[in-house]
C-alpha cells in the first residue's frame, strides 16, 4: 500500500498493484488495516495477562492481608523496595495502591479500548462496509505504535524512585497533582505520586493521542468509503457501534488529554490549575498559595471517562447484536430502534458525568440534574435488551461458543445495567459510592459484558482473521468456567458494597463492621485465581488455532455481512472487486432457497 | 502544637502469616466445587444444549437466591442510626424491588429462548421488528424510571441540603444555622481531627468563620465524633492536604472533603449507640476516597450519647484533660531563656 492517502477506491487499487512491501513493511510497520487490527489483538491479549496478573495480586492482598508475596521479588528483583524483606515479604500499602491503579489503567487504556476499537474496529470496519482499507492507512499505523510508549511508561514506572502511580486511575488532585519538590522527583503528597504519576500522565497522553488518531480515521472511513449501495441504514450494527464510539472518542478524549497535560504542568512547571487558593499542607511542607480548583479535574476527567464507559461497551453491544442475529438465524429485531438507542446512549452519555461526583462537594442541586439524565440513560439500554430478547424469540438457535458468550453477555449486561440504577438514586449512592458496589458494577459491565462480547467476537471473526477456526470444545469449556467463576468473583462485591465496604482498602480487617465480610473476600480471591487460570484455556485455544486450527471456509457461519464475501483471510485490498450492496445485513430465516441472503445478493 | 503528631505510624513489622488454606472453610471449597459444576455442565452439554440453558438459568437464580440469603443474614445494609437512614433503605428496597422484576422477566425470557422448540423446517419467521412493541417497552420502563427519579428527590434534599425540612436542596446560610452542635472535622493524612467550641461559651455566631479560624479554647479530639441522641449536628468538613471522604455507614453519610473548601453538612443523630448496660455498639468512621498508602487506616468512631448531659460531661472532661495536658506540656518545654514577659 502506498503511503499516500487513497483519494478514491481506484487510486487505491492502482497503488496496491504496484507496491510489494517486505516482511517489516507487511507485518511490523504495516499500513494494512487487517494487519494493524491483528497487531492490536495480540497486544491486547498480552496486556490482558499483565492487567489480570495485577488484579490477582490486588485480590490476594484483600483476601489475605497478612500474606507474604516475597517470592515476587525473586522473579522481579526491582520490586524489592515495594515488598520489603523486613516486612517478611508483605507488600507495602503503597505497592497495593500501585497495583490497583495500574490494573485499571492497563485494562481500560491498553486492553478493552484497543481490543474493541483497535483490533475489531480496524479489522472489521473496511471489510464490513466494503472498502479496501482505512481512509488514512499511515495514520492508522501511527495510532497503533503510539500505544507502545504508553505501555512502556506504565511498566517502567514500577521501577522508578517511589514506584508507579498509586493515586487511582482517577488521579484526583491534590494527591496526584501536588508539584514535585525542587530538584527531586518526589511528591510531598504521597511517596508514590512523584515520578510514577508523571509517567502515568504521559502514558495517558500517549494512549489518548493514539485513540484520537484511530477515531478520526474510523469516522472518515465510515462516512466516505462505503461500498455502492451500503447506505448508513444498511450498515451492520457492529459498524454503527464503532462509528458512534469513534465520535464519542473524538469529542470526549481531548478533555482528558488536555487535563492530563494540565496536571503534568501542575506537577513539573508549578502551575496551579488544580491547587486551591489556600494551597495544601503536607506535614511540614506547604505547597504555597494556589488559585485553582481540585474539582475542575474531576469535571474534566469524568467528562471523558463517563463516555469512555460507553466507548468500552457500545462496540461490544454492536458485535453481540450481529452474532445473536447470525446464530439465531433470524433478523435482528428492531434494527432502527437499536441504532437510535445507541445514539441516545452516546448523546445522553455526555451529560451524565456528574453522577460520579454526587459526594464530591459539587452543589447537590446540580447533582439532582445529573441524576435525572442518569436515570434516563437506562432507557435506551433497556430497549436494547428487549430487542435482543425479541431477536432470540422463536429463533432457530445454533449454540456455538460465540453464541453462548453473546447470550451470557445479555444475561450479565442486565445485572450491570440494573446495578447502575442503584447508584443513580442519589440517596442510595451516598451509601454505596466508593464501595465495592461500584467495583461490582464496573466489572459486570466491563468484564461480564464487554469481555464476554470480546470472547464472542474473537471466536466469531477468528476464521476471517487467520483463515482457521478456533476450537469449539475448548471455547465452550472456557466459556463455562469463565461464566461461573466470573460471577463468583464479582457478584459478592455487590453484597460487600451494600454493607459499606470501601474500595481500595489495603487491609479491611481493621474495621469491625467489615469483619463479617472477610470470608467473602477470601471466596472472591479464590474464585479470581481460578478465573485467571481459566483464561489460559482461551489463550491456549487462540495460539493453537492460529497454527493448527481447522481450515476455515469463506463463510463458515453462513453470515450475510460483507466481510464473509471476502476470502478467509482476505488478501491485501480485501475484495477482488468492490462489492455492491442490495439489502440490509440481517436477512435470515424465511422460506427462500437458503436461510440467509447476503447483502450482495441482488433482488 | 499539641495535636501535630504527624501521620500515623506506617506499618508494624510483625511476622507475616504463611498462606495456609483451610480447605474445610466454605469460602475455599465452594469455588472449587463450582468449577467442577461448570466442568460437568460442559461435558453434559455435548449431549444437549439444554444444559447451557441450565447453566445460565441456575446462575441467574442462584444470584437472586444468594442476595436474598444475604439480606436475611445481616450481610446487608448496616444498622441505621437515624430516620434519614431508614428513608434511604426504603429507597434502596424500592429500587431492588423494581429492578428484580426486570431481572426475573429478562432472565426468564432468555432461558426460555434457549430451551424453546426450533421453528418447523428449521426456518425462523423473518420478523424485523414491531413498532407497537417498541413503543410499549420504552414507555413502561420510562414510567418506572420516572417513579424512581421523583421518589428520591426529597430524601436527597434532606441529606445534602442544609435544612432538614425542605424538599429541594438548600444552600448553607450561617446566619440561619439552627443546629444544636457544631463540629469542625478536618481530614489529614491519615486521621480525622474533630474540633468543638468551648462548652462554657455560646455557639459561635458565624460557623463558617469559626470552621476556618480555630479559637484558642476549642476542644480538640482525634478520630472520635461525639454527639447526643436527637441532636442536629452541623459538621464543617475540611481537609488540609488531599481529598478525603467522611463516611459513616450507620448514618448513610458520606461526603468528600475538598482542599480549599469548607463543606457544611447536617447530621441527625436519632439513635444512641450506648446500650442500656453502658456498653457501646461500634459505629465506625471510614475514609472513602483514596488519600495515600494509609488510606485504609483512617478509622474513627462515632459515639452518640444517650442524653445531652452525658455529652456535655464528656466534652467538659475532655476539655479539662486537654487544658491539663497543655499546661504540663508548656511547663515541660518552657526553656529557661524564654523571657517571662512573652508568655
Amino acid at each position: 500500500m502506498s503511503q499516500t492517502t487513497p483519494l478514491s477506491q481506484e487510486s487505491s487499487d492502482h497503488a496496491h498493484k504496484h507496491h510489494q512491501p517486505g516482511f517489516i513493511g507487511r507485518y511490523i510497520f504495516s499500513t494494512d488495516h487487517k494487519v494493524i487490527g491483528i497487531q492490536y489483538l495480540f497486544s491486547s491479549l498480552l496486556f490482558l495477562l499483565v492487567g489480570g496478573g495485577l488484579a490477582l495480586l490486588v485480590r490476594l492482598q484483600v483476601g489475605y492481608p497478612d500474606q507474604s508475596i516475597g517470592i515476587l521479588t525473586r522473579l522481579i528483583p526491582g520490586l524489592a523496595s515495594q515488598i520489603p524483606a523486613e516486612w517478611g515479604g508483605r507488600m507495602s500499602p503503597e505497592f497495593y495502591t500501585m497495583l490497583f491503579t495500574m490494573h485499571a489503567t492497563v485494562m481500560i487504556f491498553l486492553v478493552i479500548i484497543p481490543w474493541l476499537t483497535g483490533a475489531f474496529g480496524n479489522f472489521l470496519i473496511p471489510l464490513m462496509i466494503g472498502a479496501r482499507d482505512m481512509a488514512f492507512p499511515l495514520l492508522n499505523m501511527l495510532s497503533y505504535w503510539f500505544m507502545w510508549p504508553a505501555f512502556g511508561l506504565l511498566m517502567a514506572s514500577f521501577f522508578v524512585d517511589g514506584g508507579a502511580s498509586g493515586v487511582g486511575w482517577t488521579a484526583y488532585p491534590t494527591i496526584s497533582s501536588a508539584d514535585l519538590i525542587d530538584g527531586s522527583y518526589n511528591s510531598p503528597a504521597a511517596r508514590h505520586a512523584g515520578l510514577g504519576q508523571t509517567l502515568w500522565l504521559l502514558a495517558v497522553f500517549f494512549s489518548g493521542v493514539s485513540s484520537m488518531m484511530g477515531s478520526v480515521n474510523y469516522i472518515t472511513t465510515v462516512l466516505h468509503m462505503r461500498a455502492p449501495g451500503m447506505s448508513l441504514l444498511r450498515m451492520p450494527l457492529t459498524v454503527w457501534s464503532l462509528f458512534i464510539t469513534a465520535i464519542l472518542q473524538a469529542v470526549a478524549l481531548p478533555a482528558l488529554t488536555v487535563a492530563a497535560l494540565m496536571q503534568l504542568s501542575d506537577k513539573i512547571l508549578g502551575t496551579v490549575f488544580f491547587l486551591p487558593p489556600g494551597g495544601a499542607q503536607f506535614g511540614a511542607w506547604s505547597t504555597g498559595a494556589g488559585g485553582g480548583q481540585p474539582l475542575l479535574w474531576q469535571h474534566l476527567f469524568w467528562f471523558y471517562s463517563h463516555p469512555a464507559v460507553y466507548i468500552m461497551l457500545l462496540p461490544a453491544m454492536g458485535m453481540v447484536s450481529d452474532i445473536l442475529a447470525v446464530f439465531a438465524r433470524k433478523p435482528l429485531f428492531g434494527y432502527r430502534p437499536m441504532v437510535y438507542s445507541m445514539s441516545a446512549i452516546a448523546g445522553l452519555g455526555f451529560i451524565v458525568w456528574g453522577h460520579h461526583m454526587f459526594q464530591s462537594g459539587m452543589d447537590p442541586r446540580l447533582g439532582a440534574g445529573f441524576m435525572l439524565a442518569t436515570i434516563f440513560i437506562a432507557l435506551p439500554s433497556a430497549v436494547k435488551t428487549f430487542n435482543w430478547l425479541a431477536t432470540l424469540w422463536a429463533a432457530n438457535i445454533r449454540f456455538t461458543t460465540a453464541m453462548l458468550n453473546a447470550m451470557a453477555f445479555v444475561s450479565m449486561f442486565v445485572i450491570g445495567g440494573l446495578s447502575g440504577i442503584f447508584m443513580a438514586v442519589t440517596p442510595v449512592d451516598v451509601q454505596i459510592h466508593d464501595t465495592y458496589f461500584i467495583v461490582a458494577h464496573i466489572h459486570y459491565v466491563l468484564f461480564l459484558s464487554t469481555l464476554f462480547g470480546l470472547f464472542a467476537a474473537t471466536q466469531f471473526w477468528f476464521p476471517k482473521m487467520f483463515g482457521r477456526m478456533m476450537s469449539e470444545p475448548l471455547g465452550k469449556l472456557h466459556f463455562a468456567l469463565t461464566f461461573i467463576l466470573a460471577n463468583c468473583t464479582f457478584y459478592p462485591m455487590h453484597i460487600l458494597g451494600i454493607g459499606g465496604h470501601p474500595r481500595r482498602y489495603f487491609d479491611p480487617t481493621l474495621y469491625e463492621f467489615l469483619q463479617p465480610f472477610q470470608s467473602l473476600n477470601r471466596f472472591m480471591t479464590i474464585s479470581a485465581m481460578l478465573l485467571g487460570l481459566a483464561q489460559l484455556i482461551f489463550l491456549a485455544n487462540f495460539i493453537f488455532s492460529v497454527f493448527f486450527g481447522k481450515k476455515a471456509t469463506q463463510n463458515p457461519w453462513e453470515s450475510n455481512t460483507l466481510e464473509w464475501q471476502a476470502p478467509s483471510p482476505p488478501p491485501h485490498g480485501n475484495f477482488e472487486s468492490i462489492p455492491v450492496v442490495y439489502r440490509g445485513p440481517y436477512e435470515y430465516g424465511g422460506d427462500g432457497a437458503t436461510d440467509h441472503t447476503p447483502q450482495t445478493a441482488s433482488a | 502544637m499539641l495535636l501535630d503528631k504527624g501521620p500515623s505510624a506506617a506499618f508494624e513489622a510483625t511476622e507475616p502469616a504463611v498462606l495456609h488454606f483451610n480447605w474445610s472453610a466454605s469460602e475455599h471449597w465452594i469455588p472449587l466445587a463450582l468449577t467442577a459444576v461448570a466442568f460437568f455442565t460442559w461435558l453434559l452439554a455435548t449431549r444437549s444444549n439444554k444444559y447451557w440453558a441450565a447453566l445460565i438459568g441456575l446462575n441467574a437464580a442462584t444470584l437472586a437466591g444468594y442476595t436474598a440469603w444475604c439480606a436475611c443474614n445481616q450481610l446487608w445494609l448496616p444498622e441505621t442510626a437515624n430516620d434519614l437512614g431508614a428513608e434511604v433503605d426504603g429507597l434502596f428496597n424500592l429500587v431492588l424491588f423494581l429492578t428484580s422484576i426486570f431481572y426475573f422477566i429478562t432472565q426468564a425470557v432468555l432461558i426460555y429462548t434457549m430451551v424453546q422448540k426450533p421453528p418447523a423446517n428449521g426456518r425462523a419467521k423473518p420478523v424485523h421488528g414491531n413498532h407497537t412493541l417498541e413503543i410499549a417497552w420504552m414507555l413502561v420502563p420510562a414510567f418506572f424510571l420516572a417513579v424512581i427519579a421523583i421518589a428520591q428527590l426529597p430524601t436527597w434534599a434532606k441529606m445534602k441540603g442544609q435544612t432538614s425540612d425542605s424538599s429541594i436542596p438548600v444552600g448553607y446560610d450561617p446566619a440561619t444555622d439552627s443546629s444544636d452542635l457544631l463540629v469542625t472535622v478536618t481530614g489529614k493524612q491519615w486521621e480525622w481531627r474533630m474540633r468543638y467550641a468551648d462548652p462554657a461559651k455560646a455557639k459561635p455566631t458565624n460557623p463558617l468563620l469559626w470552621a476556618s479560624t480555630p479559637a484558642a479554647d476549642d476542644v480538640h479530639v482525634v478520630n472520635e465524633l461525639h454527639a447526643w441522641q436527637g441532636a442536629k449536628v452541623r459538621l464543617m468538613l475540611r481537609t488540609t492536604d488531599v481529598i478525603h471522604s467522611f463516611f459513616m455507614p450507620q448514618f448513610r453519610f458520606k461526603q468528600d472533603m475538598l482542599p480549599g473548601k469548607t463543606i457544611p453538612a447536617l447530621l441527625r443523630t436519632d439513635k444512641t449507640n450506648i446500650n442500656s448496660d453502658g456498653t457501646e455498639r461500634c459505629w465506625e468512621i471510614a475514609c472513602a476516597e483514596l488519600c495515600g498508602g494509609n488510606h485504609y487506616r483512617m478509622r474513627g468512631k462515632v459515639v452518640v450519647h444517650a442524653t445531652r448531659e452525658d455529652f456535655m460531661r464528656w466534652l467538659s472532661e475532655t476539655k479539662t484533660k486537654q487544658t491539663a495536658r497543655k499546661d504540663s506540656l508548656a511547663a515541660a518545654t518552657k526553656p529557661s531563656d524564654t523571657p517571662a514577659g512573652k508568655e
